[in-house]
């Protein structure tokens, strides 16, 4: 036994403000860069920031508890060591008057905290006057948005790229079929569950002067309740817009394709059936346009497939597969041909289907539920590369954005 | 004259000897099957959670080397949400429980005066429910995947019917079962402690006297009793909905998938007090010793932790403030979390109330002691932060709620448990650990946990959710989690320095007196290691640290003053214990308990022949159990 030998002494003090000085390195070190913003830290709307506000005050309390602690702690490791004489100190058995102030003051702390809690709970649970609505459906894994009060005889539906105008309450509904995911955008606001079976609500409001015409402020986002395989690849992104950009792009999304379009599109659907997951705005049995077919979805009296997201204005967007991939030919290509299972590596994160028996039937064991199939190893009709590109080139030239 | 000798004198005379005559050996390693010696009981849950935290920390190293940079390729999705599944499930039902269960086996019998706890049989009973129940868990990787829905197995995810599902695998229902498995003898070893502290403490301990670890088992053990029922209640509905298309939480039907959150949590918040106490109770044993001073305020600490144990009742929604459960709900649950910071804070000052103006003793125990006030009290406030509910909808579920339990659970109550292994080490075995070797254990532990976990709070904020197995380039989160992963192959270290120091302690066997840190507790009075029989005779409880007043007393001015004849061994040495009755082993606990294994697997894959053939076992081990004689035969 080695009893509390000298080469100790002093010894943790500098370990320990080394690691302290560690500490804060870190802190300081994640000064690295970002590109992308999905940072509560740097709020861009009215919640988030209230949200930040909220923990920025009483962070600094902590940080005053937290540091006093540890230092009285290291204090008393130094001060009150075990020394040649005082080895028998004074016995304190209590102090009441102590006792009872350390526990009325952080009391004290902790119900100011409750009063602006409260009353930031209630702010935020209120509807907020003039909102633009949106009701979001979780899937796995990916994001539908469908715009319920821009104009509710023609409502866009799009998939995980979101369109919002700056300065505007934005009033979300959630919903899901499946699963429970969480709906995020941290620099805009705080995250709220998606439930099967329930109907929540939450809103945002993005700063003004975020964006210029042409120049939308994006941020990014992603699904926060763990829901399965690819949770991790359920992304999205928000684009705060000019009032101009965004009615601009919401006149684009309710454009159905034209006659050579959904012509094309009809020798792809024969064969592997997209239109049995995907919903392409206003197809018709004939694989023409039905206007009337049309209509009624965007008025809301017909529901539309999704197992997987909207199609028809994939060319708008700039990412895909729950907005985790960034939307460019090869990328595309590489999604139709064989989704579950990239050549680089940065897919394979999508369900891989049971292998389909012959006749498009699911073989043993589990259904295809979720995820991109593998064209590519299709039993029936294997897809080459150079089709997989046709088709990802067809989709890309769907890009319908009206200039200015 | 306590339970087990009582029980033992009427029993006399003998019965005639019968078929199923109980087993007499009480060393040699076959021993280890049939005790049912609280202390070997101890040990071995001892052993066995710490074979289960290396198993839980190499699925954490592989999770970290997923995450060392930007899409990582070490693991597929699928590994890594199985990983994850374990790497928690492990931790909480494997380590930190039985962790709990370990030290209150050994210690409690010790602390209080008895010769035993109250259900010699059904102790062992639990530690073979663990076992088994981990080795279950465990064989799911074997045979086609591991759990995956998380340990927290959120429904509708989990309770997809297999053939539809949206796990499309065995592993939820190994896990499922497996908890309610686990849970059985949680419940058991939980009810065996109320029994033990409530019936069998020595003459003059009162429940004010008792030392503030025994205050803390007593605590969770009530609460593990009455939180398993509601979790166990959830799986038995989880496995109906996987297997037999019942709909309890299928929203498409009526059901409803809130409902298991409430259940899951309201044992589950409860739980991670279940597993902070314990450490809490550890910490308040060893800073008193070390710094040679009474625990300040011991009674504000025991009612503290009352205090805490009640109103751990009443924060569970506090994990669903995010699910929509109205402004009503999260205010009453915000406030409700808030309140549990105040019994919490006073515990945190009345250890440094301790350490105050002590002679202390920097031993390794001490370090870990106290490296505790600091990480906890960092734990608990970024938990405070939890309960403002604004800023709780940007934190939950991201890493910064890693990084808060993280430090309440591993820079505190694994670091009380590191520290009690120093500091109980040689009641046990009767020889050191290593001090040189433990003061390395401490410093990479505490350099290495800080590394890790501290950048997890800010990769949080930064928006970086948990349970996701990549992440992608540009959000600013890369080198924080090339720290991280680099801190926890240096908690690596420090797991491996404290393995290599238990064999090197073992090797050198530097002996230990029966009081070899000047302690304060019954534990010290006896002999180290502890006979199986604990007492040669019960000890009489005056005090509040009766040991430590039998060795001290304080002048006018309060200091401490030697009394002449007190000593170390307080009488404790004299004869050798042959003349006192011991309940005998058994091996119907290992029978009984090798059943619910197999009734598992035929549960699991709806296999009703291998279900009876667990439900045989089962029933042959209580039959056994029922009938064997209460004693070996031993020779009138």
């Amino acid at each position: 036994m080695s009893s509390s030998r000298p080469i100790w002494r002093g010894r943790p003090v500098k370990k320990v403000t080394a690691t302290v000085v560690l500490c804060v390195l870190a802190a300081a070190g994640c000064g690295q860069s970002s590109t992308k913003q999905q940072n509560t830290l740097r709020p861009s709307g009215h919640i988030a920031r209230d949200d930040f506000h909220i923990f920025n005050a009483f962070f600094w309390v902590a940080v005053a508890v937290g540091v006093g602690v540890t230092l009285a702690t290291l204090f008393a490791a130094i001060k009150f060591r075990s020394r040649p004489g005082n080895e028998n100190p004074v016995q304190t058995h209590g102090n009441t008057v102590l006792e009872i102030s350390w526990t009325i003051l952080p009391a004290l702390i902790l119900m100011v905290m409750a009063v602006f809690t409260v009353k930031m709970i209630w702010d935020q649970a209120a509807k907020p006057k003039g909102a633009l609505e949106i009701t979001v459906t979780g899937k796995q894994w990916w994001w539908e948005f469908q715009y319920t009060n821009v104009d509710s005889s023609h409502q866009v539906i799009t998939a995980n790229e979101l369109h919002i105008p700056q300065g505007v309450p934005v009033w979300f509904t959630l919903k899901s079929d499946n699963v429970i995911h969480s709906f995020w955008i941290p620099s805009l606001a705080g995250k709220k569950d998606v439930m099967p079976g329930r109907f929540n609500h939450f809103q945002l409001i993005a700063d003004k002067n975020l964006a210029t015409d042409g120049h939308p402020k994006e941020f990014f986002g992603q699904c926060v309740e763990y829901c399965g395989l690819s949770h991790a690849d359920m992304r999205n992104r928000t684009f705060v817009e000019t009032k101009h950009d965004f009615d601009n792009w919401y006149k684009t999304q309710l454009k159905p394709w034209t006659p050579a379009q959904f012509a094309t599109f009809a020798t792809f659907n024969k064969t592997y059936q997209c239109s049995s997951c995907h919903y392409i705005q206003g197809l018709g049995a004939d694989g023409k346009y039905d206007a009337k077919a049309d209509a009624d979805v965007q008025s809301g009296k017909a529901t539309v497939i999704n197992v997987g997201p909207n199609l028809t204005h994939l060319g708008d967007r700039t990412s895909f597969g729950g907005a985790s991939f960034d939307l460019t030919l090869d990328n595309l290509t590489q999604w139709v041909w064989d989704a579950p299972r990239h050549g680089t590596g940065d897919f394979g994160k999508y369900n891989e289907c049971p292998k389909r028996g012959k006749g498009g039937t699911t073989g043993v064991g589990t259904p295809c539920l979720v995820g991109m199939p593998s064209f590519k190893n299709d039993p029936d009709h294997p897809m080459s590369k150079e089709l997989a590109g046709q088709i990802a080139q067809f989709l890309l030239d769907t890009k319908t954005k009206a200039s200015g | 004259m306590t339970t087990v000798e009582r029980a033992m004198t009427t029993l006399a005379p003998a019965p005639p000897r019968a078929r199923l005559a109980r087993p007499t050996r009480t060393s040699g390693w076959t021993s280890w099957f049939t005790t049912i010696d609280h202390k070997k009981i101890g040990i071995l849950y001892g052993a066995t959670a710490l074979v289960f935290f290396v198993a839980g920390g190499c699925e954490a190293l592989l999770i970290r080397l997923q995450l060392w940079r930007p899409n990582g390729t070490v693991l597929t999705a699928a590994m890594y949400n199985q990983l994850f599944t374990m790497h928690g499930t492990t931790m909480v039902f494997l380590v930190g429980m039985p962790m709990a269960v370990a030290f209150g086996n050994y210690l409690v019998p010790l602390m209080i005066g008895a010769r035993d706890v109250a259900f010699p049989r059904i102790n062992m009973l639990g530690y073979w429910v663990f076992l088994f129940g981990g080795i279950f868990l465990y064989s799911s990787f074997l045979v086609g995947g591991a759990p995956n829905g998380g340990w927290f197995g959120y429904t509708p995810l989990t309770s997809m019917p297999y053939a539809n599902g949206f796990l499309p695998s065995h592993g939820p229902d190994f896990w499922a079962v497996g908890i309610i498995m686990l849970g059985i003898g949680s419940v058991t070893s939980g009810l065996n402690f109320v029994v033990t502290i409530l019936n069998m403490r020595a003459p003059g301990m009162t429940l004010l006297r008792m030392p503030v670890f025994v205050w803390m088992i007593f605590i969770i053990a009530i609460l593990t009793v009455f939180a398993l029922p509601p979790v166990t209640a959830a799986l038995i509905q989880v496995y109906m909905d996987r297997n037999f298309h019942t709909h309890f939480f299928d929203a498409a039907s009526g059901g409803d998938p809130l409902l298991y959150q409430h259940l899951f949590w309201l044992f589950g918040h409860p739980e991670v007090y279940i597993l902070i106490l314990p450490g809490m109770g550890i910490v308040s044993e060893v800073l008193p010793v070390f710094s040679r001073k009474p625990l300040f305020g011991a009674r504000v600490v025991v009612f503290s932790g009352i205090a805490i144990g009640f109103v751990g009742w009443g924060v569970w929604a506090h994990h669903m403030l995010a699910t929509g459960i109205g402004p009503a709900a999260t205010t009453g649950f915000g406030i409700a979390t808030m309140a549990i910071a105040v019994p919490t804070g006073v515990k945190i000052f009345n250890w440094l109330g301790t350490v105050w103006g002590g002679a202390i003793r920097l031993k390794t125990a001490m370090l870990f002691a106290l490296g505790f006030i600091a990480m906890f009290t960092i734990g608990g406030l970024s938990g405070v932060m939890h309960s403002i509910v604004p800023s709780n909808a940007q934190q939950t579920d991201t890493y910064f709620v890693v990084a808060h339990f993280h430090y309440v659970l591993f820079g505190g109550l694994m670091f009380a448990i590191f520290g009690g292994l120093y500091y109980w080490w040689p009641k046990v075995f009767g020889h050191f650990l290593d001090e040189r070797l433990g003061k390395i254990n401490f410093w990479t532990l505490f350099v290495g946990f800080n590394l890790t976990f501290f950048p997890m709070h800010i990769v949080g904020l930064q928006g970086m959710p948990r349970r996701t197995y990549t992440y992608g380039t540009g959000f600013g989160w890369d080198t924080l989690n090339k720290l991280e992963t680099i801190g926890a192959f240096i908690i690596a270290l420090s797991a491996l320095t404290l393995f290599v120091n238990i064999i090197v302690s073992r090797v050198r066997k530097v002996e230990a007196s029966a009081d070899p840190w000047d302690g304060r507790t019954l534990e010290w009075s006896i002999p180290s290691p502890a006979p199986a029989y604990n007492f040669l005779e019960l000890p009489e409880v005056h005090a509040f640290d009766d040991f430590w007043h039998r060795k001290y007393t304080e002048d006018d001015e309060g200091r401490l003053v030697r009394l002449p004849s007190g000593g170390s061994d307080g009488g404790q040495h004299e004869g050798d214990g042959s003349n006192i009755h011991l309940p005998s082993p058994s091996y119907w606990p290992l029978v009984l308990a090798l059943g619910l294994p197999i009734m598992g697997y035929g549960f699991v894959y709806k296999n009703w022949w291998t279900l009876g053939v667990g439900v045989f076992v089962l029933m042959f081990g209580i039959t056994a159990w029922t009938f064997e004689p209460s004693t070996a035969e031993v020779d009138h």
